[in-house]
């Protein structure tokens, strides 16, 4: 984030708990413009919780998510599409009966009304889903669902991006193409939240990272420092590295 | 409004598909569930609609469990051409939601309900209007049912049979398709009306094992026949 650039979401003390188990347990932080973050933490840290309750599947039961300064924790996914935040799933969510097409087409139509949409064919060429765009969804693989996924959240034209895993199962050569792709998205001015496992792609990416474990935020800053400290490497790797 | 107002059974027809549309915005409830859990209920609310009507302090009202005669608008062709008008009209309205972007997002909150309201589809909205378009067409054809057989009592119009036999209809031809339901009923309905009447326990035992069949080997309907071997069926 450059210093003089206001936050366009923050989030102070969020909790969110399943039962008597914590998954998020005051958690804050914030991301602005055209800034990509990322969200890294070992399994069960909090990550996709987080960025269920930013993108309104879940209801926080504690802290506040404010964008643009209106708070919309609780607020339905839906109308937060519309004030600009999307996301992909770790597990892509395409309509699997519809085609590549039709997908697009539901998002293109019921995105965010106030800004003109993004060209369907320009999506499609753009990540590279041109070729099987008449077919089902459920044809494609698990990359090319990804990429639909993407590309329907895109096709909303969203203000902060949220992106679950996007990299995992994909090549090197893909992961390259992608992260290029990302970095070009934030320079279009997009906050861009990336919870990713994999820290070579986050290292190439991302401006700062949050570590996160048992729903707490440990480290905040850069991930070639993050990777020097005690804590860090404890949650990573378990207490006898941390010395 | 045949019984009480003496009006015309074309009007009463379509009172019976506004009502069908109150009934459904009195069970909108039932929206906050889902899959099985909302099959349960749906069920359970056509039987409490059952005993709702059949109740016989309401007798002045429904004539309670006694059933309706309705008397000087028995005229099965009359009632036979509004049958085909309100298939004309649902028809019309499925080939507009097939075709529309509207049609697409129902299609989309049928798939993935969260996908759908990350592509920015309001899902409880899609899902009430989906509710109460389904509420009135029921209206629309309990009324033209109720034209066409002039007597009818609660303990057969209300039962659970009533409503799985047109469910089944649907799933053997093939949902989501507008040939599928109609199929469906062609045949299952010829079948029961060969003999149904004459000899119920073979319609019974036919019955059992075409539903049988379809869910073990064609569990998308009749209609998947074509679409396997990748014909478009509308």
């Amino acid at each position: 984030m450059s210093p003089d650039s206001a936050p366009i979401l923050t989030v102070s003390k969020l909790v969110k708990r399943f039962g008597g188990f914590h998954a998020l347990d005051g958690l804050s932080f914030h991301v602005a413009s055209g800034e990509i973050l990322g969200l890294v933490g070992p399994n069960g840290s909090g990550k996709t919780t987080a960025i269920n309750v930013i993108s309104g599947l879940y209801a926080p039961d504690g802290g506040e998510v404010v964008l643009d300064g209106v708070s919309i924790g609780g607020v339905a996914s839906h109308k937060l599409v519309h004030r600009g935040i999307n996301r992909t799933f770790q597990v892509p969510k395409p309509f699997l009966s519809l085609t590549v097409r039709q997908n697009i087409e539901v998002a293109l139509a019921y995105g965010r009304a106030a800004v003109a949409p993004p060209e369907m064919a320009s999506l499609l060429e753009q990540y590279r889903l041109a070729e099987v765009a008449d077919r089902p969804a459920a044809d494609l693989n698990n990359a090319q669902q990804k990429m639909l996924d993407l590309v329907r959240a895109l096709a909303t034209r969203p203000r902060l991006l949220l992106l679950d895993e996007l990299a995992a199962g994909l090549n090197p050569a893909e992961l390259d193409w992608i992260a290029g792709h990302i970095k070009a998205l934030a320079q279009s001015g997009i906050a861009i939240i990336v919870v990713e496992h994999l820290m070579g792609f986050i290292e190439q990416i991302t401006d700062r990272v949050i570590v996160m474990n048992a729903g707490k935020e440990i480290f905040e800053g850069k991930l070639a420092v993050a990777v020097q400290v005690p804590q860090v490497i404890e949650v990573f790797l378990g207490g006898e590295h941390a010395a | 409004m045949v019984m009480h107002f003496q009006a015309p059974a074309a009007l009463a027809v379509i009172v019976g598909g506004l009502v069908g549309i109150a009934l459904g915005l009195l069970l909108t409830p039932l929206l906050r569930l889902s899959g099985a859990y909302f099959a349960i209920a749906n069920l359970a609310a056509s039987l409490a609609v059952l005993h709702f009507v059949a109740n016989p302090a309401l007798e002045n009202i429904t004539r309670g469990p006694y059933g309706v005669s309705l008397t000087g608008t028995f005229n099965p062709t009359l009632a036979y051409a509004a049958a085909l008008v309100v298939l004309g009209l649902t028809l019309g309205a499925v080939v507009y939601l097939k075709n529309s972007r509207f049609g697409l997002a129902l299609q989309a909150v049928r798939e993935d309900a969260v996908s759908a309201s990350m592509a920015g589809v309001d899902v409880v909205r899609m899902r009430v209007i989906a509710w109460l378009a389904s509420a009135l067409v029921a209206g629309l054809a309990g009324g033209v049912y109720a034209w066409y057989v002039s007597v009818f009592y609660p303990d057969n119009v209300f039962s659970g049979d009533f409503s799985i036999f047109a469910i089944v209809f649907a799933l053997f031809g093939g949902v989501a398709t507008i040939c599928g339901p109609i199929v469906g009923v062609i045949i299952l309905y010829g079948i029961y009306n060969l003999i149904g009447f004459t000899t119920p326990q073979y319609f019974q035992l036919i019955y059992g094992l075409l539903i049988m069949g379809l869910v073990l080997f064609l569990p998308a309907g009749l209609v998947s026949l074509a679409t396997r071997r990748g014909w478009n069926v509308p």
